[in-house]
């Protein structure tokens, strides 16, 4: 590992990876990311509190999504996609947290 | 919409300017409302779908300042929210004292202290005015409670005002009346100085008044386009207080 672990920062960016892991799939609406995170996890991890949103608007404001209103129905819905930035980003992330768990399984002792 | 008031009650204190409020708004609710929808037809009950919706989608708190910082204008991340309003109107609040006092000062009116109370009600009205205006239209505020919230404190300043200058007047009149009775022969200098002063006196008052009016109106006229804006988009408002139990609004078993 070429730099130090910031455990904090790597902890907020679980939820931004998994928002860009959900994407991967193609667009989807916001409930729909929040939806397929659950059962694509097991139930482990669950974007709750509205912590999607954020995580959301602010990797549009970084050009690693874009979204566009889309009608169905008569009702209005925001639907997001992965761009090509945000294609290597979750790569990028992908890596690092295999570097980091298969790091920590080291130091623990379950893998040598 | 099902989840409008949850979402509009949620997002009450929302600082954000319009554009991204309705963007935000209209997302959750719409989101909120396909979620349940979707959570219904797995075969869920009504109160279970609601609760699991709420759960993964509504808005809390610190979602709402997160989503804040993410759309603040970019000039006001510097130096905070609130360090930039209070600059702006400290400065302005200062200007417009030193003003009113160069005023007076200058005005060589004998009557000059009885626009003393009616500088000092405009330069309050001015304060609370420009405060509000730095908020709406200088760092974006949308929510419409904040906008609405101490607007009628301008009402009061204009009322002051009108009552300040009428006070100034009949004050003025006792005082000439009584320097008359002790000399009628010369009472021409003194009638016309308390005409010319009650007109200057009416003149601020009534200016006064009118620009504090006219700063509610506009403060007034803003909350109700936000809120117009709200209803367009969440459905027909419930003006409700805060933390009333409403049915199905709860999830306390009295769903829909």
């Amino acid at each position: 590992m070429d730099e130090p672990l910031d455990v904090l920062g790597f902890a907020r960016g679980i939820n931004e990876m998994l928002v860009l892991a959900a994407l991967r799939a193609g667009p989807r609406h916001g409930y729909q990311i929040a939806l397929d995170t659950e059962e694509r996890s097991g139930g482990l991890f669950v974007l709750q509190h509205g912590t999607l949103y954020p995580v959301l608007h602010r990797l549009e404001q970084a050009g690693v999504v874009e979204s566009a209103w889309e009608k169905d129905g008569g009702r209005r819905r925001r639907v997001y996609a992965l761009t090509a930035e945000g294609r290597r980003r979750l790569e990028s992330q992908a890596d690092r947290v295999d570097e980091v768990l298969r790091g920590l399984l080291q130091a623990a002792g379950r893998r040598a | 919409m099902r989840f409008g008031a949850r979402v509009r009650a949620a997002t009450d204190g929302l600082s954000v300017p319009p554009r991204a409020r309705v963007r935000i708004l209209e997302e959750l609710a719409g989101d909120l409302e396909d979620l349940y929808a979707a959570l219904r037809a797995t075969g869920l009950s009504e109160r279970e779908a609601r609760r699991r919706a709420e759960r993964l989608l509504a808005p809390r708190p610190e979602a709402l300042n997160a989503l804040a910082g993410v759309h603040r204008p970019v000039w006001a991340r510097f130096g905070g929210t609130g360090a930039v309003e209070r600059g702006f109107v400290a400065l302005l609040f200062g200007g417009m004292v030193w003003l009113s006092w160069m005023a007076v000062a200058r005005a060589g009116l004998r009557t000059g202290m009885l626009f003393v109370p009616i500088a000092a009600i405009a330069v309050a009205g001015a304060g609370l005015a420009l405060r509000k205006a730095v908020r709406i239209w200088g760092l974006g505020e949308s929510s419409p409670a904040p906008v609405r919230a101490g607007a009628g404190d301008l009402l009061v300043a204009a009322t002051g005002a009108l009552f300040a200058a009428c006070f100034g007047i009949v004050f003025e009149l006792w005082r000439v009346a009584g320097t008359v009775e002790g000399a009628p022969d010369g009472a021409l200098p003194y009638v016309t100085e308390w005409l010319r002063a009650s007109v200057a006196l009416a003149a601020t008052g009534i200016g006064v008044a009118l620009l504090c009016g006219l700063a509610w109106l506009a403060f007034v006229q803003r909350a109700a386009v936000l809120e117009r804006a709200e209803r367009r988009i969440l459905g027909p408002v419930l003006h409700v207080h805060r933390g009333l139990d409403l049915p199905g609004e709860s999830g306390n078993g009295r769903d829909r």
